[in-house]
């Protein structure tokens, strides 16, 4: 360890960590989020104007005359983009490398939201809410929705110089050439996840080990989704088999082709506890679960090691948490749903 | 010959301490750093903890000293 | 020292609540018992809060933060008008703010947009420029050419297709190549250019289509416009944009210099009404009547009780009282020391905020600081450099902090002219070459271990100091095991004096046995107040002492550097060089102490001396007071 601070190559996992783990205090707690659940809409945007979404939200209040619900979207959104967005430029060497393949999901978030719109061939006046934090900035995005059709749209994505542009063109090229949804999101995540792991290549270690076990799981639930599809009869067998992603954490390809339940499917793996206790849980509700797992999962990493990328991952999950949460929880107040209700839609830690 | 042994002993006396003393200064430094970043209050405290290691290499100083005092 | 505070209870009238609150926000002594916590304020001060919120939106959109540039006047006009806002003062404040922000963030949208398309134009013209010979050459030729982003290994098929397909359809002029150029995107896409005859171009479009190449498309509104012509007009906006964006730039900082104060303006005076709704908010009321209540400290008492009686007679009900033992950890800590030694308050602003009965070091570091610090410079010269610095920086009343760290230089500079007296050092030896200036004591760099033996009994006084105070903190605080264990310690280093004593022989052998019943009686202590940790407390208390030496090892560096400086002018003479590298070095050392001489010896007080009694868990004294100006930078 002594050679290598020595030696250039720099990382600052203790600094980097030490800040962020500041922070962690700043998220909202079971309580807070029950308190703001019971309030109307103009009082949730006057709690969030008093804490640390105060500056998104005055600039929302500045940018253009929004209603309430869009105004606190848009701060929500903003805040949880600049934190970590700063978070990744504290970081240097290793962690900053690692923190960009973390916070990739932000790209495959938008590019998917692009792939979608194209596909439905929809018409929307307005922009989406951008993820902000990801490695392809949002005005190329907005630029991106704004193109006349999908060749425009891959004119673009080919004109830009980095990598994941690249791979939205694929994407979209398998769009355009008639492919499934499905199918051209395939192409894309596949395109997107062997871009990041050149990055991860770099760094064979514990921490890199993560990221790729973070990244293996990711592809579980993607896989996870499709064989509920199948096993719900929704897609066709043979299809659907091409629709897999090779790479997965603990649900190797062989394992998802072969199995027929869920008990296969998932027994002593890492998702064991999502196997149903009884036959009657819809299948449709299984990669919803996978999902809250794993950011349970991802938060619960922030002890692990307080010099390592741990903190990071539990920085970052926490983050998105909160934004989905107070999200969720706008919504449920916009319609008029009970506290319970709502707080039952969230991923509450802890 | 022993004048010069006794100069070594001496530098290594204070040498290998403040190695030690720097490496771990540079480890608390940047967590330290970190901290008052976002904490300003903790200021104090961090000034502590970075002060702790730096006992090595005053013990050194004293150790360098003697051995010089009394064998050179 | 720690102010004495008084518990006030005010009863008021409902309908004079505004005015009173208004009153004590201008008093500005008033620690409140509950702080309104603004997340939980009432709806009423919702549409304030928003308003509030909308003009620091703009003030941050603008960039503006020139705080101290608000007309104080303007500032009293304007508060006077918003003392008691209605609807028709907030609706217009609300207007004027929106339609300020409409051509805000129109001006800045047009920004946004001009940058975003002169890097998607000057992109497309990199593009162009490489292709722009075989564009005209192929024109002249009565050719039309066309740009497709292709696969690189696919480009030789391509074009033999379309080579077959054009012969085939036109035998007898198909004999000629099909030109085609091609170069790689800064992105790694192969994108190739291919010439055909306006007749054949048909034949190009339907094989590219086919084999799923794209066109190559010029940005935005230059899209459909042949390549040669588009050439020309994009240069044009090149040139254009970075004008328009000026303009927009040199717009948006007027309207900074001539809004910001305005709106900063505003933004104050709405922060001190959601302040003052808030605290009335939070005020018990019972009928008619309303309660406040809060701390004070006990020298503005009299004051207080002047200006409510002064504005509001009979009507405002007053009472004090001294705080009880089971509140102290509840009453604000506010400090007044003697203005000389008032910078050095800024040390404890780098710890936990000190508890109401505890003790307040100010005193003591502006003694012993500026000491440490001086003792290990012990130079004239660098001591007047210090002192002029230290000057300079306390004339900076408008920084407090920069003009309180000038204090403290000051101090640390008069110690360092005394100590450089004591060992005869002005930059080094120069005073001693020059001046014949002998040492008042000893000279450092010839003898070291007097000067060790003094810092370490220096340390030994400064941490004995440290434990006695330690003692009377949980004497005060009713901390059985710190007392104990802090007077343990205190035996344990009387112990190691009389043995120390002993062992020189300056008393009878007769003595020894005071020395270890010292030593029994502070491990019992020890032991009883803090258990096995309490006696590696004891070791740690010799570390601590040991430590000291660090005043001398830093003082015999500082004088050798300098010395060192000293003899490049032995060696080069008196020449330009020789004298500016002793100048280099001589910098060097001046850097070298002030900032070592300073660090080491915060580190002394923080470690060694404040370590051993200073206990936080107190509240800051926040007076509910209108803040100046520069303050709201902190925001």
């Amino acid at each position: 360890m002594f050679l290598k601070d020595s030696t250039g190559f720099p990382e600052n996992y203790g600094y980097l960590n030490a800040r962020l783990r500041a922070h962690f205090s700043d998220f909202l707690g079971r309580e807070d989020y029950r308190r703001i659940a019971s309030r109307s809409l103009e009082g949730i945007e006057l709690f969030l104007l008093e804490t640390r979404y105060g500056k998104s939200f005055r600039k929302s209040l500045v940018e253009q005359p929004l209603s309430t619900h869009r105004r606190i979207e848009m701060a929500l959104s903003d805040t949880a983009s600049d934190s970590l967005n700063h978070a990744r430029q504290m970081a240097m060497g290793e962690p900053e490398d690692l923190m960009r393949v973390l916070l990739a999901r932000a790209d495959l978030h938008n590019g998917r939201l692009l792939l979608r719109y194209f596909f439905t061939g929809a018409v929307y006046e307005g922009n989406p809410v951008w993820h902000g934090y990801g490695s392809l900035p949002v005005p190329f995005f907005r630029q991106l929705w704004k193109s006349h059709s999908l060749s425009h749209a891959i004119d673009k994505c080919l004109s830009s110089e980095h990598p994941l542009s690249s791979a939205l063109a694929a994407g979209c090229s398998h769009l355009r050439k008639g492919s499934t949804l499905p199918a051209s999101e395939r192409v894309f995540l596949s395109e997107v996840l062997s871009s990041l792991e050149e990055i991860l290549n770099r760094h064979r270690n514990k921490n890199g080990n993560l990221v790729r076990e973070l990244l293996g799981r990711s592809i579980d639930i993607w896989n996870m989704n499709i064989w509920s599809r199948v096993a719900a009869d929704t897609i066709d067998r043979e299809k659907a088999f091409g629709l897999f992603i090779e790479g997965g954490f603990s649900l190797p390809l062989e394992r998802l082709r072969g199995s027929n339940n869920v008990s296969q499917l998932l027994g002593a793996t890492v998702w064991e506890s999502l196997i149903p206790k009884d036959s009657g849980s819809p299948l449709v509700m299984m990669p919803g679960k996978a999902g809250r797992l794993f950011w349970l999962w991802q938060i619960s990493q922030r002890r692990k090691d307080p010099l390592g990328i741990e903190v990071s991952i539990a920085f970052i999950a926490h983050q998105l948490v909160e934004w989905q949460n107070l999200n969720a929880l706008v919504v449920g107040v916009d319609m008029g749903l009970e506290v319970g209700s709502i707080m039952g839609k969230m991923v509450l830690p802890g | 010959m022993e004048k010069a042994l006794i100069a070594l002993a001496a530098a290594l006396a204070v040498g290998i301490p403040a190695i030690a003393t720097a490496y771990a200064q540079a480890r608390i430094g940047s967590v330290g750093a970190g901290t008052i970043a976002e904490k300003p209050e903790t200021g104090g405290i961090i000034i502590i903890l970075e002060a702790i290691p730096e006992t090595m290499v005053i013990l050194g100083f004293v150790v360098a000293v003697m051995l010089i005092l009394q064998f050179a | 020292m720690i102010r004495d505070m008084v518990f006030l209870k005010l009863w008021g009238l409902v309908n004079e609540r505004s005015m009173i609150v208004e009153s004590l926000h201008d008093l500005g002594v008033l620690h409140l018992q509950d702080e309104p916590g603004e997340a939980l304020s009432p709806e009423s001060a919702g549409e304030l809060k928003i308003l509030r919120g909308k003009a620091l939106g703009l003030l941050e959109a603008l960039g503006w933060d020139e705080w101290n540039t608000i007309p104080k006047k303007n500032l009293e006009e304007k508060r006077a008008i918003l003392s008691e806002p209605d609807e028709t003062i907030i609706e217009g404040i609300r207007e004027s703010l929106d339609a300020f922000s409409m051509r805000l963030t129109e001006q800045v949208a047009l920004k946004s947009e001009l940058e975003g398309r002169i890097s998607s134009v000057r992109s497309a013209l990199r593009t162009l420029y490489h292709f722009q010979n075989f564009i005209t050459e192929n024109s002249t030729k009565g050719m039309d050419v066309t740009l497709w982003w292709v696969q690189r290994v696919s480009v030789p098929d391509l074009v033999s297709r379309i080579q077959k397909q054009i012969s085939e359809k036109d035998p007898l002029g198909g004999d000629s190549k099909t030109p085609y150029h091609s170069s790689v995107s800064p992105g790694g896409e192969t994108i190739v250019a291919i010439a055909a005859h306006p007749d054949h171009v048909r034949i190009v479009m339907e094989i590219m289509s086919a084999s799923d190449c794209l066109p190559w498309l010029l940005p935005g509104e230059y899209e459909g416009v042949p390549y040669r012509q588009g050439i020309p007009l994009m240069e044009q906006a090149v040139g254009d944009f970075p004008r328009r964006i000026g303009e927009i730039d040199a717009t948006l900082k007027r309207t900074k210099l001539e809004w910001g104060p305005k709106i900063g303006a505003l933004f104050v005076l709405l922060d001190e009404k959601v302040e003052e709704i808030l605290v009335e908010t939070a005020s018990e009321t019972r009928g008619e009547i309303f309660r406040l209540e809060g701390w004070v400290p006990l020298d503005e008492k009299e004051r207080v009780t002047d200006f409510i009686k002064s504005r509001f007679g009979d009507r405002v009900l007053v009472k004090w009282r001294d705080p009880s033992p089971e509140e102290w950890a509840n009453v604000p800590t506010s400090l007044k020391n003697p203005p000389y030694f008032r910078p050095f308050e800024l040390f404890l602003k780098l710890m936990p905020v000190l508890g109401y009965k505890g003790l307040d070091p100010t005193i003591l570091i502006g003694i012993f600081f500026p000491f440490f610090g001086g003792c290990m410079i012990g130079d004239i010269g660098y001591g007047i450099i210090i002192a002029l610095l230290g000057s300079w920086l306390k004339k900076m009343k408008h920084r407090p902090l920069v003009s309180d760290i000038g204090s403290i230089l000051l101090f640390v500079a008069a110690w360092s002219i005394f100590w450089g007296a004591a060992y005869g050092e002005v930059f080094g030896d120069i005073g001693h070459r020059l001046l014949h200036l002998e040492p008042l004591w000893l000279e450092r760099s010839q003898v070291v271990i007097p000067v060790m033996i003094f810092t370490v009994s220096l340390g030994f006084a400064h941490v004995l100091l440290g434990y006695l105070m330690g003692f009377v903190q949980g004497i005060r605080a009713k901390h059985r095991h710190l007392w104990l264990e802090r007077l343990g310690n205190i035996f344990v280093l009387g112990a190691l004096l009389s043995a120390m004593i002993l062992v020189k022989g300056w008393l009878p052998g007769k003595f020894f046995s005071i020395a270890v019943s010292f030593l029994i009686l502070g491990l019992a202590l020890l032991l009883a107040g803090g258990g096995m940790g309490g006696l590696v407390e004891a070791f740690g208390s010799v570390g601590n002492i040991l430590s000291y030496v660090r005043i001398a090892a830093i003082g015999l560096s500082s004088a050798i550097l300098a010395m060192v400086a000293n003899s490049f002018v032995d060696s080069m003479g008196v020449t330009f060089i020789g004298i500016f590298m002793a100048l280099t070095i001589h910098l060097l050392n001046f850097v070298l102490a002030v900032a070592g001489s300073s660090l080491h010896s915060a580190r002394l007080q923080y470690v060694e001396f404040l370590g051993k009694f200073h206990s936080g868990g107190g509240t800051q004294y926040k007076p509910f007071s209108r803040r100046k100006p520069e303050l709201w930078k902190k925001r």
